[in-house]
């Protein structure tokens, strides 16, 4: 089910809202979270509702396991079943297909006619955010940074919660633990007006703004031939507010949601084109995700202790993985390389504390900082690695191509994103000292009643980041 | 992030206030989806934001009795050409060194009004382009019976001089009950103008995304059958193709054909496709079904039996009459995939038969002995 359809908005959300705020009792509201997420994530595929119920079984089991056990070993050893399980899962529906291709191909490269089975496993959708969910669970659990749950049902409603099911944000335990132990008592008025008013602030990036881009981005890059070097420089900048205002509009709508039960989900994206570096850029995008990334891979790996090398050769790895976890894909993990040389450059000449670059303009460096990861997109979006080279090379010479006719409104849609994801306030900087004002709710209802024709209309799409 | 504390320490508000603002809330939304309605129509179809169209808004009547296009008007992906035709504008007197193909036809060449330029007469005009200078006009527009081509010809589409006539007939309606005039009394023909919710564009989009679940279509279409069929005689109902239905479509058929060719224009004919086979699967009878909301006279067995027989008779009259013939319905009539139900095409269906077409153009035409 997608938060930008009707079925969602008109029947399942009043039916949630309703009986949730029509129970008395934590449990009660726990039970039924639990529920609507099943049935929310079902919708789509009602098989894998048992694949989320299995992973969540597990991880509650350890977690309770984790309560009684004392002994190190053991409790590394109930830490390590676990994860094992969830990332076989993952590299199962994610990778297998991924891998056994790779291997065959490398074979036929060294000529040895690997010819091993190439398993096209249908990826159950959300499947890498519920993992990172029960992973930081546990591990938070064996580290003592949370308190496991004895309520099956409250750790049923934090796997499954539908606001941030199947997109995120990675919304970690400890961020949202004391929502869900006092959720019988959530005020609800005042939740209401600003759940309602993100759930505006995200539609109106989603439907009005990526939807719109999308109409463009789509059929000109499945054209990518045909594009010469402005078509593709239009095409790669649309596509690069395209998917920061399909996730971010997601993640904004997912607060919204969030609040009207309760539950205060965090921030996900920062105006991340107001970066200043690249190392600034991952304070500001998919926030949730590089956090998880540092607390639970960088710095286990070793951080920036020792040596500069050992820092970069950190980095690297983690970008590289972060890549991989978007797609089964070589381009997500050259996508993931790049960022990851990128950071390693930044720190390289920037030197250890910064100091390099303080004299730098911040309206250059936000430039800078912006061409390279609209150049890191291309290899994010484009199907394979010759794609990406040839939207690269159309970019970077002079190509002859054509430029379609609407080259002009596209031009405007992008500029106008453009302006929004620069110096627009974005949804936590709008709803910072939130009052229910009058102005602020009609304009919250206008933005969602525009929202509501686009989405009758023909143009509704799936969010992006739900194929990762 | 700022969680708001409003209200803390103030009185709690009323119920009515509390009403009356979120009525207010509500208002706005609605107004909110008609104002997006209209500004997403402009600015990604350029309907001007404060026109109101209408399916029957495209059309205005004519002295002949009959509705045309209305030139210039647009419905939702519609747009009517100068000439009152789905497209691209064309000129009105012929161009130099160009040859001026019509397409006579009912909804299955109009097109589906959700898409631009998926229809196959647009199909094919871009899989002409660039080769020898073709002008294609798409007269088609839905419901207009094929009894009634001969007459909406003379009276408005012969004025544009065509040099080939491609014919889809929508064969089923010869099974209407009381089959239309073959042509309407001169001065009758009516466009009505819109009611209110008509006027509201949200509306229609809304209408159009909202889906009756199935199980309650069948049932409402069920009811609607049995109340038309209540009370009629057993041989009512065509359980076969009815010979005498074939035979005035054969004759109607003759009688355009030779109407085209009075003018100095040449035919071509389609033969109809549909979704089902003959003697109808399991799976054909939900859409047989549902094409006899309009034909209720035939069984589901009748209906398709007749649609066969309409296209083999079609070929015997284009046999016998030296006219090319294009056999959409040897090519697809049976395979459900190409349908969206009994009789419209699949975008991709439009293509193949866009092409059919443009393979058979470049082949020699049929010659008298």
């Amino acid at each position: 089910m997608l938060f930008n359809s009707l079925i969602f908005l008109f029947a399942f959300l009043p039916v949630t809202y309703l009986v949730f705020w029509s129970l008395r009792s934590t449990r009660q509201r726990h039970i039924w979270l639990t529920i609507t997420g099943y049935v929310f994530y079902g919708y789509w595929d009602p098989r894998f509702c048992l694949l989320m119920a299995f992973t969540t079984l597990v991880s509650y089991t350890a977690g309770r396991a984790l309560l009684g056990e004392q002994d190190p070993r053991k409790r590394r050893w109930i830490m390590i079943a676990p994860i094992c399980v969830d990332l076989s899962l993952l590299g199962f529906f994610k990778y297998a297909g991924f891998f056994t291709r790779s291997l065959n191909d490398l074979g036929d490269f060294l000529g040895w006619q690997a010819d091993l089975p190439v398993l096209d496993v249908i990826l159950p959708i959300g499947i890498s955010f519920y993992t990172f969910h029960t992973i930081t669970y546990i591990v938070d659990a064996y580290r003592g940074v949370i308190t496991p749950t004895r309520s099956f049902w409250e750790f049923g409603a934090y796997v499954s919660l539908f606001s941030q099911l199947v997109a995120g944000p990675i919304v970690r335990f400890r961020q949202i633990e004391k929502d869900l132990e006092n959720v019988g008592h959530a005020q609800r008025r005042s939740g209401l007006t600003i759940g309602l008013s993100f759930l505006a602030f995200g539609m109106f990036e989603k439907v009005i703004v990526a939807d719109s881009l999308a109409h463009y981005v789509d059929p000109w890059l499945a054209n990518y031939p045909e594009l010469g070097t402005a078509g593709t420089w239009l095409a790669v900048l649309g596509y690069t507010f395209q998917l920061y205002f399909d996730f971010s509009g997601y993640s904004t709508m997912a607060v919204g949601l969030g609040l009207m039960f309760g539950l205060r989900i965090p921030q996900n994206f920062n105006s991340p084109y107001r970066a200043l570096n690249p190392s600034d850029f991952w304070r500001r995008w998919h926030i949730s995700l590089s956090t998880v990334m540092r607390d639970y891979l960088y710095i286990p790996l070793g951080g920036n202790r020792g040596t500069r090398w050992f820092m970069y050769r950190n980095l690297m790895i983690t970008m590289l993985l972060g890549g991989l976890w978007h797609g089964a894909n070589w381009t997500f993990v050259v996508w993931g390389a790049y960022h990851g040389a990128l950071l390693v450059g930044y720190h390289f000449v920037s030197g250890k504390d910064g100091e390099n670059t303080a004299r730098f303009p911040g309206w250059l460096g936000q430039l800078i900082t912006f061409v390279l990861v609209v150049v890191g997109w291309v290899f994010f979006r484009a199907h394979d690695l010759p794609m990406a080279m040839e939207l690269l090379h159309n970019m970077f010479t002079v190509q002859a191509g054509s430029l379609p006719v609407e080259a002009l409104q596209f031009g405007l849609l992008i500029l106008l994103a453009a302006v929004i994801a620069r110096w627009a306030p974005n949804s936590f900087e709008y709803h910072e000292k939130f009052r229910p004002t009058m102005v602020r709710m009609a304009t919250a209802a206008l933005i969602l009643g525009v929202s509501i024709a686009l989405i009758t209309g023909s143009r509704a799409s799936p969010f992006l980041y739900f194929q990762f | 992030m700022g969680e708001s504390q409003e209200n803390a320490g103030k009185p709690r508000r009323g119920f009515l206030s509390g009403l009356l603002a979120w009525g207010a809330f509500g208002l706005v939304v609605a107004a909110g989806c008609e104002l997006g309605s209209r500004v997403d129509d402009w600015f990604f179809d350029r309907v001007p934001v404060t026109s109101n169209p209408t399916f029957t808004g495209l059309f205005m009547p004519h002295a002949s009795g009959f509705r045309v296009g209305r030139p210039y008007a647009r419905w939702k992906k519609v747009r009517v050409n100068n000439l009152g035709m789905r497209g691209p504008d064309v000129p009105e007197a012929r161009t130099a060194g160009c040859q001026r193909w019509l397409f006579v036809g009912a909804s299955e060449t109009f097109g589906e009004p959700f898409v631009a330029d998926h229809e196959y007469p647009a199909v094919l005009r871009r899989l002409l382009a660039g080769g020898p200078c073709v002008e294609i006009l798409n007269s088609a527009f839905p419901g207009i019976v094929p009894r009634q081509f001969n007459a909406y010809y003379k009276a408005e589409l012969a004025r544009h001089r065509p040099d080939l006539v491609f014919i889809y007939p929508s064969t089923h309606f010869y099974l209407k009950e009381v089959l239309p005039p073959p042509a309407p009394e001169p001065g009758t023909a009516r466009v009505d103008p819109p009611g209110l919710l008509d006027r509201l564009r949200f509306m229609e989009r809304l209408r159009d995304s909202a889906e009756v679940p199935a199980p309650l279509q069948r049932r409402r279409v069920a009811q609607w059958i049995e109340r038309q069929v209540a009370g009629k005689p057993a041989d009512w109902q065509y359980r076969s193709a009815p010979a005498d239905r074939l035979e005035i479509m054969d004759t109607e058929l003759r009688e355009f054909l030779q109407t085209i060719r009075d003018t100095g224009a040449e035919p071509v004919i389609l033969t109809h496709a549909v979704r089902v086979q003959r003697v109808p699967r399991a799976e054909d009878f939900a859409d047989l079904r549902a094409m006899r909301v309009y034909v209720p006279r035939p069984t589901e067995e009748g209906l398709a039996d007749f649609e066969y027989a309409a296209a083999e008779r079609t070929r015997q009259v284009a046999a016998d009459t030296h006219t090319r013939v294009i056999d959409v319905a040897a090519r697809l009539s049976g395979q459900r995939d190409r349908f969206i139900d009994l009789v419209h095409f699949t975008p991709e269906t439009h293509e193949l038969v866009a092409g059919m077409i443009a393979d058979a153009m470049r082949a020699p035409a049929p010659r008298e002995n």
